[in-house]
C-alpha cells in the first residue's frame, strides 16, 4: 500500500436516474474528470449538482449510463457485470453521510469485523487490529465489547468510520463525513481522515458543500455544477474565481471574501494568502504601511 | 436499486381523471369492481375492455406504469388462466395433452377470468395513479366518518394512512442509502450460502428498523410540539367539493354497469 497509489478517471460519464420515467433525472453529463492519486481531493458543489452521485460511481455502487469509469487498473462502464465490480469496493472505502445509520451489530467489535469478513479478510488478524483501530478514530478501548446502540450520536459514527477504515482501503471516499457535528468534532474528525491520507499515502476524496474545509484540507477542489465539473484546480486558484462561485450558489472561504474587501478599500494585499493566520499578518504588514 | 418500485405511486400530470374528486373515483372504483363481473361472453368483455382502454387513455398515465403494476399479477392471471383452461369441461375438445383434453369452453372462460383480473388491477391503479396520497385518504375518511358513531376511529385511521403512503418513498430512500452503505462494506445480497445471506440481510434489516423507530419517535415528537390532539374539532386546509363532473363520472360508470348487464348472455 502507499507505494502506488490509485488513480481515478472519468470517461464522458454520464448518469440518469430512473430513465424512461417521468421522474427521469440527468445527474452527470459528460463527465471528463482525474482524480490523481496520492492526492487529498475535495469536491464542493451545492445539492443536487451531482457530486454524491459521481462519487457512488468510484466503487460501482452505481454504473455509468453512458462512458467509461477507470480505478486503478479497473476500468467498467454500462455493461460491466457487478461481480466484476465487487472486488473494488474493497479497494474503495467510502464514509457516507451520517454514516451511524449503518450500524447493526450487537458488539462494536462485530460491526467494525463485517467490511473485513465481507471482504475475506482473515478475521482474527483484523480482530487483533481493533485496539489499534479504536485508538485512531478516538474511542475508549472499553465500548468493543458493548453494544454500539448505547454510544453517543459521535460515538457511533466513529465505530462506522473505523468499520469502513479496518479494509484498509486504497482510495477513501467521504461523502460530507462531519454533517451535524459540532465544530471541534467537525474538525477532528477531518484532521483524523487526513493525518489517515498522509501516513498510508491514500488517494482521498472529500465531497463537501462546505469551502472552508475544501480550502483547508484540499490538494485539489474540484467544483461541480449541473452535472459537470465546471471549476478544478489547486485551492489557491479556484477560489480567485469568487464571482464564478457566486453564480454557483457557493460561497468563497472567509479569508478570500475578507481580503477582496479590503482590497477594495485600497489595501493590496497578495492572493496567495489565504489561511486565517497568513490574513492576520498580511493584514498587519499593510496597515503598518 | 430501488428506484423502480411503484407501490401506490402518484403521477402528477393533468388529466380528467386527476382532476376528479377523490370521494368519486372511490366509489366508481367500488362499482367498478361489482361492474366487471357482469361480463360473461365475447360482446360483454369487449364492452368491458374498450372501457378500461378509455379510461386508461383519460388519465394521461404512460402506459409502462400499468405494466409494472401488472407485473406481480401476471402470475396470479397466468395460473387461473390455466386452471380454467383444464379443468373446464364445456365446448369441443380441441385436443388432448398428455391425457388432458383441452376444451374450447375452458380456454374461453379461462380468457374471460384473465381480463375480470387484469381490469381490476388495471383499475384499482388508477385510483392511486391519479389520486394524491392526500386527497385518497381525506377521501377515504370521507367514506369511513359515518361509522364513527359506532366507534370506528376514522380520523386515526385515516391519518395512518396517510403516514404510511407518505413514508413509502422515505423508506425506500433510506433503504437505498443502507443498502448502498453496506454494499461498500463489501455486503452482496445476492450470493453466497443462505446462512451468508441471512447475515448479510441482518446488516440491512436491523440499521432500517432503527431508523423506522427512530423516525416514528420523532414523528410523534413533532406532532405534539404542534399541538395535535387527534380528529376532534380539527378542520381542514383543503376542503374536498364534489362537482358537476363527479356526478357525470358516476353516471358513465353506472351506465356502463346498465349497459353491461342488459347486454350479458
Amino acid at each position: 500500500m502507499g507505494e502506488d497509489a490509485v488513480q481515478i478517471t472519468f470517461n464522458n460519464v454520464s448518469y440518469t436516474y430512473m430513465p424512461g420515467s417521468p421522474f427521469e433525472k440527468k445527474a452527470l453529463e459528460d463527465v471528463n474528470l482525474t482524480i490523481r492519486s496520492g492526492n487529498f481531493t475535495t469536491i464542493v458543489g451545492s445539492t443536487g449538482s451531482g457530486k454524491s452521485t459521481l462519487m457512488q460511481h468510484v466503487n460501482g455502487l452505481l454504473l455509468p449510463t453512458e462512458g467509461q469509469v477507470t480505478v486503478g487498473n479497473t476500468s467498467f462502464h454500462r455493461k460491466t457485470k457487478r461481480k466484476f465490480v465487487k472486488p473494488l469496493r474493497r479497494k474503495v472505502g467510502m464514509v457516507f453521510q451520517y454514516p451511524e445509520h449503518q450500524l447493526f451489530g450487537s458488539t462494536v467489535e462485530e460491526d467494525i469485523l463485517f467490511g473485513p469478513i465481507q471482504h475475506g479478510m482473515d478475521a482474527g488478524e483484523v480482530s487483533k487490529r481493533i485496539p489499534e483501530l479504536l485508538d485512531l478514530v478516538g474511542l475508549p478501548q472499553d465500548v468493543r465489547d458493548g453494544s454500539p446502540f448505547q454510544l453517543s450520536g459521535g460515538q457511533m459514527r466513529r465505530v462506522a468510520i473505523a468499520g469502513v477504515l479496518a479494509t484498509r482501503p486504497e482510495v477513501l471516499i467521504l461523502d460530507e463525513p462531519a454533517a451535524g457535528l459540532d465544530p471541534a468534532g467537525h474538525r477532528a474528525l477531518l484532521d483524523l481522515f487526513q493525518a489517515w491520507h498522509k501516513e498510508n499515502g491514500l488517494t482521498t476524496v472529500l465531497v463537501t458543500h462546505d469551502m472552508e474545509d475544501a480550502f483547508r484540507y484540499a490538494d485539489e477542489v474540484v467544483v461541480m455544477g449541473d452535472g459537470r465539473p465546471v471549476l478544478q484546480g489547486e485551492p489557491e486558484q479556484v477560489f480567485q474565481d469568487s464571482d464564478r462561485l457566486q453564480s454557483l450558489g457557493l460561497a468563497v472561504p472567509a479569508a478570500v471574501r475578507i481580503r477582496e474587501k479590503l482590497n477594495r478599500c485600497g489595501l493590496s494585499i497578495d492572493e496567495s494568502f489565504l489561511s486565517a493566520k497568513q490574513m492576520a499578518t498580511a493584514i498587519r504588514n499593510e496597515g503598518g504601511k | 436499486m430501488l428506484q423502480n418500485i411503484v407501490i401506490g405511486q402518484y403521477i402528477p400530470v393533468k388529466s380528467p381523471l386527476h382532476r376528479l374528486d377523490s370521494r368519486s373515483k372511490i366509489l366508481a372504483l367500488l362499482l367498478m369492481a361489482v361492474i366487471v363481473f357482469f361480463a360473461n361472453d365475447a360482446v360483454t368483455n369487449s364492452m368491458l375492455v374498450g372501457a378500461i382502454v378509455i379510461f386508461v387513455l383519460l388519465s394521461r398515465v404512460p402506459l409502462k406504469f400499468f405494466l409494472k403494476g401488472m407485473l406481480p399479477i401476471f402470475i396470479l392471471i397466468f395460473f387461473t388462466f390455466f386452471l380454467h383452461a383444464f379443468f373446464t369441461n364445456e365446448g369441443e375438445v380441441l385436443f388432448t395433452f398428455l391425457g388432458w383434453s383441452i376444451y374450447s369452453g375452458g380456454l374461453v372462460q379461462g380468457f374471460y377470468i384473465a381480463v375480470r383480473i387484469g381490469s381490476l388491477v388495471i383499475i384499482a391503479s388508477l385510483l392511486t395513479l391519479t389520486t394524491s396520497p392526500i386527497d385518497l385518504t381525506d377521501g377515504f375518511e370521507a367514506y369511513l366518518r359515518p361509522f364513527k358513531k359506532i366507534g370506528v376511529p376514522s380520523h386515526e385511521i385515516a391519518l395512518m394512512m396517510a403516514i404510511s403512503i407518505r413514508l413509502i418513498p422515505t423508506l425506500l430512500l433510506e433503504a437505498d442509502r443502507i443498502l448502498k452503505a453496506q454494499s461498500a462494506r463489501g455486503a452482496d445480497f445476492t450470493e453466497g450460502s443462505l446462512k451468508t445471506r441471512l447475515n448479510t440481510m441482518t446488516a440491512f434489516i436491523i440499521p432500517l428498523f432503527v431508523r423506522s423507530f427512530k423516525r416514528a419517535e420523532d414523528m410523534a415528537t413533532a406532532m405534539d410540539a404542534r399541538g395535535y390532539r387527534g380528529g376532534e374539532g380539527r378542520t381542514k386546509l383543503r376542503v374536498l367539493k364534489w362537482k358537476l363532473r363527479d356526478t357525470i363520472a358516476i353516471i358513465i360508470v353506472i351506465a356502463l354497469g346498465v349497459l353491461l348487464w342488459m347486454a350479458r348472455s
